[in-house]
């Protein structure tokens, strides 16, 4: 695929070698000639000595275009330039016992506590904006059913199926608001003392609003919960976060976080975390400061889901919404900031996964470069192995989610119709052929798409944002060569504009 | 070339790896194989220092002036030539291009995360799948005495007797541990003694053989002297479910020998002939019998005895030559700087019970006492075998080639150095 830059710089990218590569011009023109199906060494052969106009070049003389058609036929010899078999390449299924693997090693466990909250934050997914999600409920998750769930995954975290060792296992509390169940916690954290993990290390996490802290912040120290504590920023960053009646509530949640603080320093500097939604009343670089300043944090930030937003809300969720990027370039310190964020910023994960695609240098594990190691036919890149479709995870590889009902789900941002299996008292009902079954007829149905578009490797979408429940879904995110060289040419401009990225996310940026 | 006035951008090739160490650079094109190396060559040390820096990957502006400088005009011509590197006239373009350098980023990269400060320690995480290459060095018991037994086994794969006592791996115990790989990604098992022959729990060995989870490489190793008169033992093991290694140290036996050759397993798909070569003469030895005997399945294992370090210099060290016709990819170059391609993901257990992710390295435990899983995170966390690199290794750490030269391997250890090479003979 060939590239142009803001700068007009061109290149060649090509996903077969996985290389990106710098291309002078009359290069880019003989490889142009080549990807319109000319035979280019019948085309040299046939050339006299006359020099030829070159768009961007100018004038190249019959020595430069021989020494460029040299270069042409060494790239070529070398395997570049054979497109890549997406057909083939994107047929990889799920089957019952990867499914079964990917639970034996999964990292968290997450309670869905209760389904209610003490707050009513305008921009709630459970909240106005949004017809996707069932309204709030008075739903309490049963300890009964958490100790089965706990059991069911022990037996298989403690088989030779887990591939892990000295590895945590996260146990996590989420809501509604978790800690207006108390009791199920205190019940669920003293069972998982019993237990008897043999290659993971239990921890606790907890995502909260934080208006119970004061009255439960003893237990959570002593139990050494990890917190996220969400917050939008000073008072009025944080204005939309309010009780019932409207009032914010930002006094009474300020005033437990400060006490934590006061009252166990070391543990608020290890374990506190803090999670903020960006929109039109705060900005990148004052939740930067605000946190900074307060409470020595580096918060992490995300926008407002734009997903499911119903349409007589649209226009009113569009005034509240804001994006990281625009307000963080907008900022006078934005080196500062970006130097502090670096690793929480969406754009350094946008350049993370662009240079893993378009490099050839990032590797996921050392299984990876290992094979890469192995010696190949001469000229030929390594054999990729089949994928699955999309980017939708293996089911569990991150985390199980349980909601309030006992439904199983793959993570907790996903709708819940797509529940995978279901967990009562007595009994986890998991059956991981049919959840292969049901994966694989998705991907059946999306892989055409899939196949014809040019973001096929690098692919982030998660199948169930797309409307599965349609006999023929349409992802929208598609992109047509055209669309792709265009993203791949702004991330290549942005690199050349700010070079020292590059190196900062080569040399900074692992999943831990 | 140009005009004083005139502005460049020089850009590298990013197929080209360069190595600086002190005032010595060397560029290597993955593509051709090409190798240039400038020494003490202080314009060509400055460019490729600028090349290097952050901010610049792999382009800099080069001036008319800075081109009429014959050492750097003639840097760049040789570029060029070799398809290392170009040139290009900076007004034709709004601004600075840029290459991605090549650098290994691996996203589990374990001594990254051992040094990350927040996160939890996750050396472990998933690391069984790393396990491809289980040795199992079933019993000790031979009858045989050969000069190499007990150094053979660690520069290939070869039986050994052990030291005096004579040792064997529990079934039962050989049974677990592949219960315990089931989560490994294992992709060949080997089995060897002593002499397989004797172990005293042959009629176990079917069964182990035939665990599904097992891999289909699978491996028997004897020497052919014990070979003799063993068909029936052989054929009470399922014949798909192994493939036979046949070691074979000179000077042969030629009256047992025969014997061997007119034993109809020879013509079992995959057996396989090891010749172990200590000098010249061995080679013709072996090519003698390979071409009578018409064997077509067979390698050559230099054997360093502590005497036959000339033969190994001509044999085994590698000049540039060697290094160019290898032509290793950009991908293994990378890959060689984070693990030790030929020893990653291997695990050797000892017929006592010790395990090794190399044999000539610290143990990682013992066979009965330890959890699989326990040696397999210490060598994660440790690296010691499988992240051995030239990098990190004397004297090579030092040299610009050592990326280029093929990973260290059991050689280096038995002659107890590491520059196996005619390239930087000092030790
Ligand atoms: S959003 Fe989709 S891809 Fe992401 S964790 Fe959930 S199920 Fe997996
Ligand atoms: S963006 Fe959509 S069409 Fe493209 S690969 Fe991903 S899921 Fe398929
Ligand atoms: S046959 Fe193998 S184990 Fe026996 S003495 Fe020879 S090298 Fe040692
Ligand atoms: S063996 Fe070591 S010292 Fe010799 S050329 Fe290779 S890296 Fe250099």
């Amino acid at each position: 695929m060939l590239l142009e830059s803001q700068n007009k710089n061109k290149y060649l990218y090509d996903p077969t070698v996985k290389n990106t590569q710098w291309c002078h011009p009359v290069l880019y023109h003989i490889i142009q000639l080549h990807h319109r199906g000319l035979d280019v060494d019948q085309w040299y052969g046939e050339l006299n000595d006359d020099p030829i106009q070159i768009e961007g070049y100018g004038t190249a003389s019959k020595p430069e275009i021989a020494y460029y058609y040299r270069k042409y036929r060494l790239l070529r010899e070398n395997g570049f330039f054979s497109p890549p078999d997406s057909g083939h390449l994107l047929s990889g299924r799920l089957s019952p016992g990867q499914i079964k693997s990917s639970l034996a090693n999964t990292r968290q466990a997450t309670f869905e506590v209760v389904d209610y909250c003490n707050l009513e934050c305008a921009y709630c997914a459970y909240g106005k904006f949004y017809n996707i999600n069932a309204p709030r409920g008075d739903r309490k998750l049963n300890t009964g059913t958490a100790k089965t769930v706990l059991n069911y995954l022990l037996d298989l975290l403690n088989s030779p199926l887990n591939q892990s060792h000295h590895q945590v296992f996260y146990i996590g509390f989420y809501g509604g608001e978790p800690l207006l169940n108390f009791p199920f916690i205190r019940e669920v954290v003293a069972y998982a003392h019993q237990l008897k993990p043999v290659h993971n290390h239990f921890r606790f996490n907890m995502t909260t609003n934080g208006l119970l802290l004061g009255k439960y912040m003893d237990f959570l120290v002593e139990h050494d919960f990890d917190l996220l504590i969400s917050l939008d920023g000073d008072e009025y960053s944080n204005s939309y976060r309010v009780f019932k009646d409207g009032t914010p509530a930002y006094s009474e949640i300020i005033k437990n976080i400060d006490t934590l603080a006061a009252k166990y320093p070391s543990y608020f500097q290890t374990n506190v975390n803090f999670n903020a939604v960006i929109h039109n009343r705060n900005t990148v670089p004052g939740l930067h400061s605000y946190f900074k300043t307060r409470f020595g944090k580096i918060p992490s930030i995300g926008e407002l889901n734009s997903s499911g937003v119903a349409a007589a809300m649209r226009e009113e969720f569009l005034k509240t919404y804001a994006n990281i990027g625009t307000t963080l370039f907008q900022a006078e310190d934005y080196s500062l900031i970006e130097k502090d964020m670096f690793l929480n910023l969406p754009n350094t994960r946008g350049m993370k996964s662009f240079l893993q695609q378009c490099s050839g240098f990032i590797f996921n594990d050392y299984n990876e470069v290992a094979a890469a190691g192995n010696k190949t036919e001469a000229g030929k890149p390594p054999k990729q192995t089949a994928q699955i479709p999309t980017g939708t995870c293996i089911p569990f590889s991150r985390k199980v989610f349980i909601t309030v009902q006992g439904k199983i789900l793959p993570c907790e941002r996903i709708g819940q119709q797509y529940s995978l299996g279901m967990a009562d008292e007595k009994k986890v009902d998991l059956d991981f052929e049919k959840i292969a079954d049901t994966y694989n007829s998705y991907f059946d149905r999306l892989k055409k798409q899939c196949c014809s578009c040019a973001n096929w490797e690098a692919c982030l979408q998660c199948i169930f944002y797309l409307n599965m429940d349609h006999p023929q879904p349409r992802c929208s995110g598609l992109l047509n060569d055209e669309e792709f060289a265009r993203y791949l040419s702004t991330q290549l401009s942005y690199l050349e504009k700010n070079p020292q990225t590059y190196f900062k996310v080569m040399k900074e940026v692992r999943l831990v | 070339m140009s005009k004083e006035s005139q502005n460049f951008w020089f850009i590298l090739d990013n197929y080209v790896h360069v190595s600086v160490r002190g005032k010595s650079v060397l560029f290597y094109n993955t593509l051709t194989g090409k190798i240039l190396e400038y020494s003490d060559c202080e314009p060509v040390s400055r460019l490729v220092k600028r090349l290097n820096s952050p901010r610049n990957l792999l382009v800099i502006g080069l001036t008319g002036k800075e081109l009429a400088n014959p050492e750097i005009s003639r840097f760049v011509k040789s570029m060029r030539t070799f398809f290392m590197g170009d040139l290009i006239d900076a007004s034709l373009t709004k601004g600075k291009p840029m290459q991605m350098a090549p650098y290994p980023n691996i996203q589990q990269d374990v001594e990254f995360i051992k040094k990350s400060p927040q996160g939890p320690i996750a050396v472990g995480d998933r690391m069984m799948k790393y396990v491809a290459e289980v040795s199992l060095f079933i019993n000790s018991a031979c009858n045989l005495d050969c000069g190499l037994c007990g150094s053979a086994h660690r520069q290939f794969l070869c039986c050994t007797r052990g030291k005096n006592t004579r040792t064997e791996l529990e079934s039962r115990s050989i049974k677990n541990l592949l219960q315990q790989l089931q989560g490994a990604s294992l992709a060949r098992l080997n089995i060897l003694g002593g002499d397989i022959f004797k172990y005293s729990q042959w009629e176990q060995l079917p069964e182990i053989l035939t665990d599904p989870a097992l891999p289909t490489e699978k491996y028997l190793y004897s020497h052919y002297l014990n070979l003799a008169g063993q068909e029936h033992k052989l054929a009470q093991l399922p014949t798909d479910a192994f493939s036979l290694k046949i070691v074979v140290p000179f000077p042969v036996k030629k009256q047992q020998w025969e014997e061997i050759m007119n034993m109809p397993l020879l013509n079992r798909p995959g057996t396989h002939f090891l010749f172990i070569i200590a000098g010249e003469t061995d080679i013709d030895a072996a090519e003698e019998l390979i071409t009578r005997y018409h064997l077509e399945n067979h390698s050559y294992h230099p054997f360093f005895n502590g005497r036959n370090r000339e033969f190994f210099r001509q044999a085994v060290f590698v000049d540039r030559e060697d290094l160019e016709e290898a032509r290793p990819t950009m991908r293994e170059i990378l890959a060689r700087q984070c693990i030790n391609p030929l020893q990653f993901g291997t695990l050797t257990i000892l017929s006592n019970g010790d395990i090794y992710a190399n044999v000539n390295a610290r143990r990682l435990g013992a066979f009965a006492g330890d959890s699989i899983y326990d040696m397999v995170y210490k060598e994660m966390f440790r690296g010691s075998s499988w992240r051995r690199t030239r990098k990190k290794a004397a004297p090579c750490r030092h040299c610009t080639f050592n990326a280029l030269c093929p990973p260290l391997s059991n050689y280096e250890y038995a002659l107890g150095q590491n520059n196996l090479c005619h390239i930087n003979p000092r030790t």
